[in-house]
């Protein structure tokens, strides 16, 4: 027994002295050559998501292709909240008793006017969207059953109708219904009506109520309004009214952070597709409309006489389908300055207008039709041949980073990223990235100045590449720089495409390229346990 | 009552910080020391293109600066092997009968062993800067770095035939940590000239234990492994008195559990860094993504799951022939499998002088070739202690010779 006793102490010793023995921490330096990155690129990643195409001379074209105005169905008709109080009183000038079950009496039809602006007569309406709010009131001391029919509002065939029981008092019941969905005919009691739905009541004593004397004048009283109407589709005839397009601004296809200096395009055409998907003729005139550098800032206004008076034809439909009208409206170097225009290489355009609905009149019969989400859209189209004469383009880019959880960055004594560039552009480029701290203060950059520059590829006469030139530019790296990779939260790329002389006018092919590889040469410490 | 506590302590303590019994074999000192309870310590380490400064620092730890490089550097041939073993533990021989006795011990073992080329040791501890422009050849080059303890049960039958002893032992063993690379014939890794393209010839097999658990404490595998022993006293042809030992240890494996991964790769792998869209572009994920994680992942066929690998299985046989009580003289052969090992012959000639035994080591192979040692043994009726190195050349000129080893036993005799 004293036997095992030492012997266990003995182990507990053993595990002690053995726990004492630390992982081998050994570490040294290498001088280690890894790639990082490659990359070849083109124009297109040079500026991001635009579309490019090319033509049959390898030349690059800039295409722009997007929606830049559109007047919708709520810009044409708006039905508004409407509200009506309806009264149901016994007209018999003695008392009468009503028993269990029994109907006060049957209330001629009324009929609700939603009151339209801008002479618009609707013939029917089918609702996206609509609440009808009720307030209920009982003016007899027993519960009143009260039926509310509206014959205009239809869906697959079933009238709507509502049943509500309603307790003595004011306001003693308040309902919403949601008539989305229902069909309208706006044409009233008589058919020959606009904008006019038809609703009836029904009012007698609930058959759980005690029978109850009523006085001449006593009843019920029920307040209703229609509010948030969208509708789906809509027919009749929109009037002759005019639509004032305001001052609005939309942004354009050039990036913010692609600038140039003395940039001027050898030829450029934009087409305006004009859609009309309205069942009514237009007519429009457009202007204001102008580019804007936001950068510069710079603002060009397009000049042209083409859009002075656009009369669009209406849009024909088959069921639910539509047919748009479209008109396509040019503008090239002849008939405006188009090429100045787009040469401002804008991020925003503007434009305001005056549309005016049915010129004509009233020629369709009150077949005017308009369907939810559709309208009159402008579409631009710019085609630009990547043929410029400039100095300078700027390229710059934020990308937020955080290497501070980086361990590999800590084990790095020396040395240096090596940038490899083989250049088949007809520029200089010369890169610099800027490290911002969490305060956005800069507190470093990457490149040193003088050595960053990847000269353009060698150039013949009319200023194409024949061919592409190789450049080795060396990034420093130590601690510092290390630490202040660490601490860094934003690195903004700033590049510069320096241009060769010109003329002649510089064209940017399809085959142009720049293939970039960085190379990492670093003095690393590495260790077992590291 | 005292004084024996602080002899025990005191025996743990020096046991602890640096020795066991030589060759790592429990039964081999039974012939002296009967039952007992004994403490044992054994490190040796060596290398036929590593300086003892450089094994010194891989071992223990410690900054590799390029002047303890570049005497390594100089000493290299095609190939190169490294060993290092440490093991140390407690054991006892505990009463039985009158034919044998029951043995019962704890060991901690860590064996790390690499056979590798000259490229192999350029680029692990140079790097691949000076490569550019050329092809470093991996192949054939392995890595084997494992830790496990065991626990030990076995008999010992020390009277077979009135002069035979045979000891058989199992344990049951708990792997802690494991690493291991395998490369293949046509390994190779060239780096072009400009550093934009490496391409490896990644034909190799890796292992790796739970890299989040790697205390002693860390439990990632169970095994098992046999220790057999068996030695006779005989006649020699001249008359005189001879004993035969044979020895094999740690015969066996561990079982890696699903925390473990293995990877393997058979193809020609180029790399010439993340390709990138937008020069602009260039994020912290950029950076974040060349990691060791991923560039092991890109490399090879990754997988979590059990393995089984065999531990280095050591073999020792010994001749010792008594030329008289005073002079005796060992002739052995000794080999260590799985382990990257020579075959290792050595002669052993002793001068007993009363209860001291001197004995002298001269040995041919293992990891470092020539190998001179010297060690002494105490022997009492109630105490046995035995230390000494099988590489004293480590010591006595570190810059010359690369290897080293010392082992300790001391044992308290029990009846």
């Amino acid at each position: 027994m004293v036997f095992f006793k030492r012997f266990s102490i003995f182990i507990v010793f053993s595990l002690f002295f053995a726990n004492c023995r630390k992982p081998s921490d050994a570490n040294w330096d290498i001088d280690a050559t890894l790639p990082l990155v490659n990359s070849v690129l083109n124009i297109q990643d040079y500026l991001g998501d635009t579309l490019f195409s090319t033509d049959a001379s390898g030349l690059l074209h800039f295409v722009y292709n997007n929606e830049v105005a559109s007047i919708k169905l709520d810009s044409l008709v708006n039905l508004p909240d409407t509200s009506i109080v309806t009264s149901f009183t016994s007209t018999i000038p003695v008392n009468i008793t009503l028993q269990p079950g029994e109907s006060l009496a049957l209330f001629a039809p009324t009929e609700i006017k939603f009151n339209i602006s801008n002479g618009i007569e609707i013939k029917t309406a089918t609702i996206k969207s609509c609440v009808m709010n009720v307030k209920f009131s009982n003016f007899i001391s027993q519960p009143m059953d009260l039926i509310c029919e509206i014959p205009s509002a239809t869906k697959n065939g079933k009238k709507f109708i509502i049943k509500e029981t309603i307790p003595f008092g004011t306001n003693t019941l308040i309902k919403s219904y949601d008539l989305a969905g229902y069909d309208l005919n706006m044409r009233g009691l008589n058919g020959l009506q606009y904008n006019t739905i038809v609703q009836t009541y029904t009012l007698g004593l609930n058959p759980g109520a005690n029978s109850v004397t009523v006085a001449y004048g006593d009843g019920a009283k029920v307040e209703v309004s229609y509010s948030e109407i969208v509708p789906e589709y809509i027919e009749g005839y929109f009037g002759q009214q005019t639509i004032d397009v305001a001052l609005d601004t939309v942004s354009f296809g050039f990036s913010e952070n692609f600038q140039a200096d003395d940039f001027m395009l050898s030829d450029a055409t934009m087409n305006f597709k004009i859609l009309n998907e309205f069942g009514a003729e237009f007519s429009a005139s457009l202007y204001n409309i102008k580019s804007i550098n936001t950068a510069k800032p710079k603002v060009v206004t397009l000049q042209t006489n083409q859009l002075a008076n656009i009369n669009i034809n209406r849009a024909t439909k088959s069921g639910t389908s539509i047919n748009p009208s479209s008109k396509n409206i040019l503008f090239n170097r002849t008939n405006s300055n188009i090429i100045d225009f787009i040469s401002n290489l804008p991020d925003k355009l503007t434009y305001e207008g005056k549309i005016q609905v049915n010129p004509l009149g009233n020629i369709s019969g009150h077949n005017d039709f308009a369907f939810y989400n559709t309208g009159i859209r402008i579409v631009a189209d710019i085609d630009i041949p990547l043929r410029y004469t400039a100095s300078n383009f700027h390229l710059q880019t934020t990308n937020e980073v955080d290497f501070s959880a980086a361990e590999q960055l800590d084990k790095v004594n020396f040395g240096s990223f090596v940038v490899l560039a083989t250049n088949g552009f007809p520029f200089d480029v010369i890169l610099q990235a800027y490290m911002y701290d969490e305060n956005k203060t800069i507190i470093d950059s990457l490149f040193v100045p003088g050595s960053n520059v990847i000269g353009r590829g060698t150039v013949n006469a009319a200023n194409e590449v024949i061919a592409a030139t190789q450049k080795n530019i060396s990034i420093p790296i130590d601690k510092t720089k290390i630490g202040h990779l660490k601490l860094c939260k934003q690195i903004k790329v700033v590049s510069r495409l320096k241009m060769p002389p010109n003329p002649p006018e510089i064209k940017l092919y399809e085959i142009y390229e720049l293939k970039v590889n960085i190379i990492a040469e670093l003095n690393y410490n590495v260790g077992i346990n590291n | 009552m005292k004084l024996y506590w602080l002899k025990i302590v005191l025996l743990i303590f020096i046991a602890a910080l640096n020795s066991k019994a030589q060759y790592n074999a429990d039964f081999m000192n039974y012939e002296q020391t009967g039952r007992c309870v004994s403490v044992d310590l054994n490190i040796e380490s060596g290398s036929n293109g590593m300086s003892k400064d450089m094994v010194n620092r891989l071992v223990w730890g410690g900054y590799i600066s390029n002047e303890v490089k570049s005497q390594s550097a100089t000493l290299l041939k095609a190939t190169n092997n490294f060993g290092y073993m440490a093991n140390y533990g407690m054991s006892a021989f505990i009463k039985g009968n009158a034919k044998f006795d029951y043995l019962i011990g704890f060991k901690s073992q860590e064996v790390a062993n690499s056979l590798y080329t000259k490229d192999f040791f350029n680029l692990m501890f140079y790097g691949n800067q000076s490569y550019k422009g050329g092809t470093a050849n991996l192949g054939n080059t392995s890595v084997n770095a494992l830790k496990f303890q065991e626990a030990k049960f076995g008999i010992m039958m020390h009277n077979v035939d009135s002069v035979g002893k045979i000891g058989v032992s199992i344990s049951v063993l708990k792997g802690q940590q494991l690493f291991y690379f395998k490369t293949n014939e046509n390994s190779s890794l060239y780096t072009s000239a400009d550093g934009s393209e490496l391409v490896l010839n990644s034909n190799f097999n890796m292992a790796i234990s739970d890299t989040n658990n790697t205390g002693i404490g860390a439990w990632n595998g169970i095994g098992a492994s046999a220790d057999i022993f068996f030695e006779t006293i005989y006649k020699s042809k001249w008359n005189q008195k001879c004993m035969l030992t044979v020895n094999v240890n740690n015969l066996g494996f561990i079982n890696w559990w699903k925390n473990s991964v293995q990877y393997s790769s058979d193809s020609t792998f180029r790399y010439s860094g993340y390709t990138v869209k937008n020069i602009n572009d260039l994020r912290d994920s950029t950076i974040n993504r060349i990691s060791q994680d991923s560039l092991l992942v890109d490399l090879a066929n990754g997988r979590s799951e059990n393995f089984n690998v065999n531990i280095p299985t050591s073999l020792i046989l010994v001749n010792k022939v008594y030329f008289s009580e005073k002079y005796r003289l060992s002739a052995g052969f000794r080999h260590i499998y799985n382990a990257n090992y020579k075959p290792y012959v050595f002669l052993e000639p002793e001068l007993k002088h009363k209860n001291v035994c001197y004995t002298l080591h001269v040995g041919y192979g293992g990891y470092a070739k020539l190998n001179v040692g010297f060690s002494a043994t105490w022997n009492t009726k109630a105490w046995f202690v035995k230390a000494g190195s099988n590489s004293l050349q480590g010591f006595v000129a570190p810059n010359a010779s690369f290897s080293q080893g010392f082992f300790l036993s001391i044992a308290k005799k029990l009846k």
